[in-house]
């Protein structure tokens, strides 16, 4: 069977293939939560979230080939609302160097500030072509907007992220 | 956008890489198969207030239906509760990852439903789904009396004579997320070669309050039985039979093994220097059905690599993989990019142990100390890492002789502990205490490993 008939199955109510289907995706699904949540059991519980949602949603999917973006599509709201949900509860301020006095790269410092900086839209397509190595085919799937515009967001984006950062060497904490 | 920056931005994201891959693969598959029953919950409570709307409408109709009809008609048989396999309880089922549930549903899940209670903490073995070369027992443990303070538990298997069991296997485990003083969790041993799953074993756990390696600790003990007639005949080999070059080195790939719990390939290295060997096939991942242009295809990762050991020199025997024993694939191909290969090296040195003192030696390994107990002389050898080491790069061989030739062992067998502080591994052995013709001889064995580049691709047809 490939993916699309997994797909079709699952959304026909077939658990197995759902599950298979699922299962094929779990690291990246993970990833993603990960990249936007930095923190495992999160990231486990958007994941477990997401795919509540996809079964009781899975139904309403017309095109199975939408089945994978689709997925991505929810798993990425999940991590927007807990992102917001953690913003109501967190202080702003919540970057701290390591608690080891390990070496952090002022770049890696300013690069994790600018993007928490950028519209949503720009950080997702960053996200999902840096992180997750995505085509822009594929990030216009998942976001379900013309490549055209992602083309657009992914230059914004670097174009406002290099406008946010600045550039410097090593810094030592501990 | 340059290239040099883009890179700098791929790389910002090379941390985060390394923490997700820390997570492992029965976590995901928790968070999945828990997302499936909260999905179906959700499905089962929407459909209830969908219809509790349509209810009160009706509930007037009816009631006005069963007052004109009295008693209806004889109801069919009512519908059979849960699944076929309703013997297995929820907890487990969750737990079941995608490779155990097509051997659970084939009615290779033997219950057990034993439990022991000792200090407060209850062990319950659940049950155990095994075939002849793997076994996975599912177990509850409950901390009865303290439910604030996280419990520890370590699993093992005890064997007819109380003793942990010898046998060479595979372990690894898998949780659900703890409900405050409950815990269901699992336990899968995979056997090598040579090895089946035993008919009779003891599982056996310790409990321990907030890892602390200093508090008291409870042992429970279960005795299970289970019945291996019901998988006695669950196996297939597919013969292979074929080879690969590497380096000038014959890898020969020989057959599969399908059970209901695993895919076992056997590979044979030959090696024309014994001080070499192949330790690994770097992600050597098996795809399922034919490969064509444009179509998805699903691949497995392993799980585990065999080696065998001779001389304490370790060779790849064999690649452990999640079971397609109960799927109907006509060709799956084994597919690889890199190989590593270990290179054996020998190293001696003489020790004059009364004075401390190193007389001759050609060993990386230097002495770190000489320290006279009571009851031992302990040895400490300290040997600094590098980079293309593999986790114990260097091992003593398990004798030392003296001045004369005269061959002795470690005391109690106690060969070699390793303890790493950053690059620097001190291997310490144990003299039994007696008058020794100084010096003593040590010899090392260090391994160093070679990453090799080069695909390997082996068409497996399972339909001969």
């Amino acid at each position: 069977m490939d993916e699309r008939e997994w797909a079709a199955a699952a959304c026909g109510g077939d658990e197995h293939a759902f599950y298979q289907l699922i299962s094929a995706q779990k690291r990246k699904l993970y990833s993603i939560a990960y990249s936007y949540l930095r923190n495992e059991s999160d990231a486990l519980d958007a994941v477990q979230e997401t795919v509540c949602k996809a079964w009781v949603k899975c139904r309403q999917l017309k095109d199975p080939d939408a089945f994978v973006p689709w997925l991505i599509r929810i798993l990425i709201n999940r991590c927007i609302d807990e992102q917001k949900r953690r913003k109501r509860v967190l202080p702003l301020s919540s970057l701290s160097p390591s608690e080891n006095g390990e070496m952090i790269s002022v770049y890696k410092l300013d690069l994790e500030i600018a993007l928490e900086r950028l519209k949503p839209k720009y950080r997702h397509v960053l996200t999902l072509k840096y992180y997750q190595d995505m085509t822009l085919t594929e990030i216009a799937k998942v976001l379900d907007r013309p490549e055209g515009t992602i083309k657009t967001w992914l230059h914004q984006g670097l174009k406002q992220l290099r406008s946010k950062m600045t550039w410097g060497g090593e810094l030592y904490y501990g | 956008m340059d290239e040099k920056k883009e890179m700098r931005y791929t790389q910002f994201f090379d941390e985060m890489r390394q923490s997700e891959e820390q997570v492992s693969e029965e976590q995901l598959d928790a968070a999945i198969r828990n997302g499936i029953q909260r999905g179906k919950q959700r499905r089962r409570r929407a459909t209830f207030l969908r219809g509790s709307g349509i209810v009160a409408g009706a509930l007037a109709s009816f009631l006005l239906l069963l007052a004109v009809w009295q008693l209806g008609p004889p109801s069919k048989p009512g519908a059979v509760l849960g699944s076929p396999g309703s013997t297995i309880p929820d907890y487990v089922q969750t737990l079941m990852t995608s490779n155990m549930q097509p051997a659970a549903d084939h009615g290779l899940y033997q219950p057990v439903n034993r439990m022991a209670e000792i200090d407060g903490y209850r062990m319950t073995v659940d049950g155990v789904l095994a075939d002849s070369r793997k076994m996975i027992v599912f177990f509850t443990t409950e901390n009865l009396s303290d439910s604030r303070s996280k419990m520890d538990f370590t699993p093992k298997l005890l064997g007819p004579d109380g003793k942990e069991m010898s046998m060479p296997r595979f372990t690894s485990s898998g949780q659900a997320v703890p409900d405050k003083n409950i815990s269901h969790s699992y336990y899968t041993v995979s056997f090598v070669e040579g090895w089946s799953t035993p008919d009779q074993f003891t599982f056996s756990g310790q409990f321990s309050k907030d890892r602390d390696p200093d508090a008291k600790k409870a042992t429970l003990e279960v005795p299970v039985q289970i019945d291996s007639s019901k998988y006695a005949d669950l196996e297939r080999i597919v013969p292979i039979n074929q080879s690969a070059t590497i380096q000038g080195n014959e890898i020969r790939i020989t057959e599969m093994i399908l059970t209901p719990l695993s895919t076992i390939i056997r590979v044979k290295p030959d090696y024309s220097s014994p001080n070499k060997g192949l330790w690994q096939i770097k992600d050597a991942k098996l795809y399922l059905g034919e490969t064509k242009k444009n179509q998805f295809q699903y691949f497995l990762m392993v799980r585990q690599s065999e080696h065998n050991i001779l001389n304490d020199k370790a060779n790849l025997s064999a690649l452990h993989y999640d079971s397609i024993y109960y799927s109907d694939w006509n060709k799956v191909t084994l597919r690889a990019s890199r190989f590593t290969e270990i290179s054996y090296s020998e190293s001696k040195i003489n020790i004059d142990t009364g004075k401390k003192e190193v007389k001759t030696s050609n060993s990386v390994a230097q002495l770190e100390d000489v320290i006279q107990r009571k009851d031992s002389t302990e040895i400490r050898l300290q040997y600094d890492r590098k980079d293309s080491d593999l986790a114990i790069p260097i091992k003593l061989q398990d004798h030392f002789s003296d001045n004369s030739g005269t061959k002795y062992s470690f005391k109690d067998g106690v060969y070699t502990n390793y303890f790493s502080m950053g690059s620097k591994v001190t291997i310490s052995c144990h003299l039994e205490p007696r008058e020794y013709e100084q010096p003593l001889t040590f010899t090392l064995t260090s391994a160093t490993e070679q990453d090799i580049k080069q695909p390997l691709e082996v068409n497996i047809n399972m339909k001969k």
